[in-house]
């Protein structure tokens, strides 16, 4: 079996039901799965034609639309293999941007690139030309006039998921058919999808949780999937929720700060308009979930009809293709409370909510069919016991077989017995699994992942920064975590340190899309270290706890620039 | 007010950034509170204060407040012309 094959069944069941997009409140668009099979396998022929060969790996450069979609089962049915990349960001640099998605394809030997005539035209001419290394194609003018379906191989790569692809060493994760399709099952008895359920999107779709936990679910279940650009949702996520309302919508996903997102700008007056009663569920992953966040949120839309029994708090990762556990259904959300500062040290020790010493954990659930998890502690054996955190290993038939091209990654991230670190920190209680941080230092905002050390690499290569000095880390402020950069330098007039400041947040912001909440400068030597020398990542927070606490004024570690709060 | 400050004002209360400190050469992405949140806010903001629509395809190609000034009034002025 293979996804073309599995869009097939779909669409010979002849349910009638698609994909539609949506722009704003209109449907702008509608493709039958039937149509989807047809197109996909006309857009195969069109690759083929022009000399993409089976196996061979495709970039999809596409916004969340139907034609992902097509572009997806497309490539899929020529027997080649899509990689899906990241738009460009909005008032950012573009060649950074090109480079940025340029050392990702070139991991895969990427040779075409499949985009639309929009952004196509900011590609084609970085990219493409006469004897470039890459073709950028429009979608709208590749399809032949017939349909070619490629034979594949189920173990055969079906998808290559880049995780981190702004560092020197970039990590696509290689998912087989058989990979997909056994999460796609997983999700599917999870949370009991049939063909009656309604979907609606508006994650990007180069990222795991809006490919796999909504499109392809969906698809392949051959439910009604209504899509919406992330950035139609940003703007205003009213949208989500119209269209939730209006066109009956059972199943949607999204990460925590979307959850809070709408809850913001969602005001008591609209949400009388709205009608959630058909929300069945909702999941909420990719991001530390918030139990309070939740309650608030079902509070605030409950006279809309929303139940607090809809949200599922789930846990996964684009290495175990997307869900890991899932948590039974039609219940509202477990928590527990433990101990803040024992449970920094490894020990889980649960406690009283009023006591202030304790933070509340969601419960993610239990593993999802074909997936096996454990937990290993700081030495490396299993814990068995439920008092200790441990790392997230997972294996099974969802579960990646390595990276790409990454000897060196895959040998650090795959185990003995097909077993994968995470790097994800858990416990267990009452057979359910409870994330409790990361092993190494990662920022986590929209969804979307960040590497400590992925931060900090572009800021040290910056003129002015002294002895490859950056420390990046989160950091709680009154209205979420934030990113905070910390740089020696021995720069001391004014004007030269607001440049610096300047130069810090441009590099980060447009190699990586975040920006620094604060820049933190500090002089030479200021940043902790090892007796060899190397900077120590834990020591970030009380430097700057440190920095903050001081009075004004005082020498050093010196503020130039605060963030002012909202 | 002219375009160019209405403009300015409009990025100054998204980022909580004093207009005196915006000037045209600055690049977005080096300005405090940036993030794509506020820069799709800033587009929302831009285009109902001077009812007019942006493409998508030409917030890919600026980086500068300047370059973002120059966009809105060449937008209005085809507004007018129409």
């Amino acid at each position: 079996m293979t996804l073309t094959v599995a869009l097939r069944d779909v669409a010979e069941r002849g349910t009638g039901h698609g994909i539609r997009l949506f722009r704003g409140d209109q449907e702008r668009e509608r493709a039958g799965f039937d149509e989807l099979y047809a197109q996909a396998g006309r857009l195969a022929c069109g690759l083929l034609e022009r000399g993409v060969r089976p196996g061979e790996r495709v970039a999809i450069a596409l916004p969340t639309s139907i034609d992902f979609a097509r572009a997806l089962f497309g490539v899929l049915a020529a027997g080649a293999v899509p990689v899906p990349v990241p738009p460009p960001a909005r008032f950012a640099s573009l060649e950074i941007h090109m480079r940025r998605i340029v050392i990702a394809m070139r991991q895969s030997k990427v040779r075409v690139v499949l985009s639309d005539a929009t952004l196509g035209s900011l590609l084609g001419p970085v990219l493409g030309g006469d004897g470039a290394e890459f073709r950028v194609l429009d979608i709208a003018t590749v399809p032949a006039s017939s349909a070619v379906y490629a034979d594949v191989a189920a173990d055969a790569p079906a998808l290559i998921q880049y995780t981190s692809g702004t560092s020197e060493d970039p990590k696509g994760v290689v998912l087989s058919h058989a990979n997909l399709l056994a999460n796609v099952e997983a999700i599917t008895k999870g949370i009991g999808l049939t063909d009656a359920d309604v979907g609606c999107c508006w994650l990007p779709l180069f990222h795991d949780m809006g490919l796999i936990g909504a499109l392809l679910s969906a698809v392949l279940a051959g439910a009604d999937t209504c899509l919406m650009p992330p950035e139609d949702f940003l703007r205003d996520p009213g949208r989500w929720l119209r269209i939730i309302s209006r066109h009956r919508v059972t199943l949607s996903a999204a990460p925590n700060s979307g959850y809070l997102h709408a809850l913001r700008k969602v005001p008591a007056e609209a949400v009388r308009e709205l009608d959630l009663s058909s929300w069945r569920l909702t999941l909420n992953g990719a991001e530390p979930v918030d139990a309070e966040l939740m309650r608030r949120f079902s509070a605030h839309f409950a006279p809309a009809g929303f139940r607090p029994t809809a949200f599922l708090p789930v846990y996964g990762l684009a290495e175990g293709s997307l869900a890991v556990t899932i948590p039974p259904t039609g219940r509202e959300v477990r928590s527990v409370w433990v101990r803040r500062d024992l449970l920094g040290e490894g020990i889980v020790e649960f406690g009283d909510r009023d006591s202030g010493l304790c933070r509340e954990i969601a419960s993610v659930g239990v593993p999802v069919t074909g997936t096996e998890v454990r937990l290993v502690g700081e030495d490396g054996g299993v814990l068995h016991s439920e008092a200790a955190v441990g790392e997230i290993h997972i294996r099974g038939t969802s579960v990646m077989r390595g990276y790409e091209a990454n000897e060196p990654a895959t040998r650090a991230t795959v185990h003995d017995g097909g077993w994968v670190s995470t790097g994800d920190l858990a416990f267990r209680e009452g057979g359910e699994l409870f994330v409790a941080g990361r092993k190494k230092e990662m920022i986590i905002v929209f969804g979307q992942n960040y590497y400590a050390s992925d931060i900090e690499s572009v800021v040290c290569r910056l003129p002015g920064v002294t002895n490859h000095g950056a420390l990046a880390a989160t950091v709680p402020f009154a209205d979420g975590d934030g990113l905070v950069v910390m740089v020696e330098t021995r720069e001391s007039e004014p004007y030269a340190r607001s440049e610096l400041v300047a130069r810090v947040r441009y590099a980060v912001s447009s190699e990586l899309g975040i920006t620094p909440r604060e820049v933190v400068l500090v002089r030479k030597g200021r940043l902790p270290r090892t007796s060899s020398g190397k900077l120590l990542r834990h020591g970030a927070q009380a430097v700057h706890q440190q920095w903050a606490s001081a009075p004004p004024g005082t020498e050093p570690p010196v503020t130039t620039d605060r963030a002012t709060l909202e | 007010m002219d375009i160019r400050a209405r403009v300015c004002a409009i990025i100054s209360k998204q980022l909580s950034v004093p207009e005196g400190e915006l000037a045209p050469d600055q690049h977005f992405r080096a300005l405090p509170n940036v993030d794509s949140m506020r820069i799709l806010q800033i587009i929302l903001e831009t285009e109902k204060a001077f009812d007019i629509e942006i493409d998508d395809d030409a917030t890919f190609r600026l980086q500068t407040i300047g370059e973002f000034q120059d966009l809105v009034e060449r937008l209005c002025r085809q507004g007018a012309a129409t």
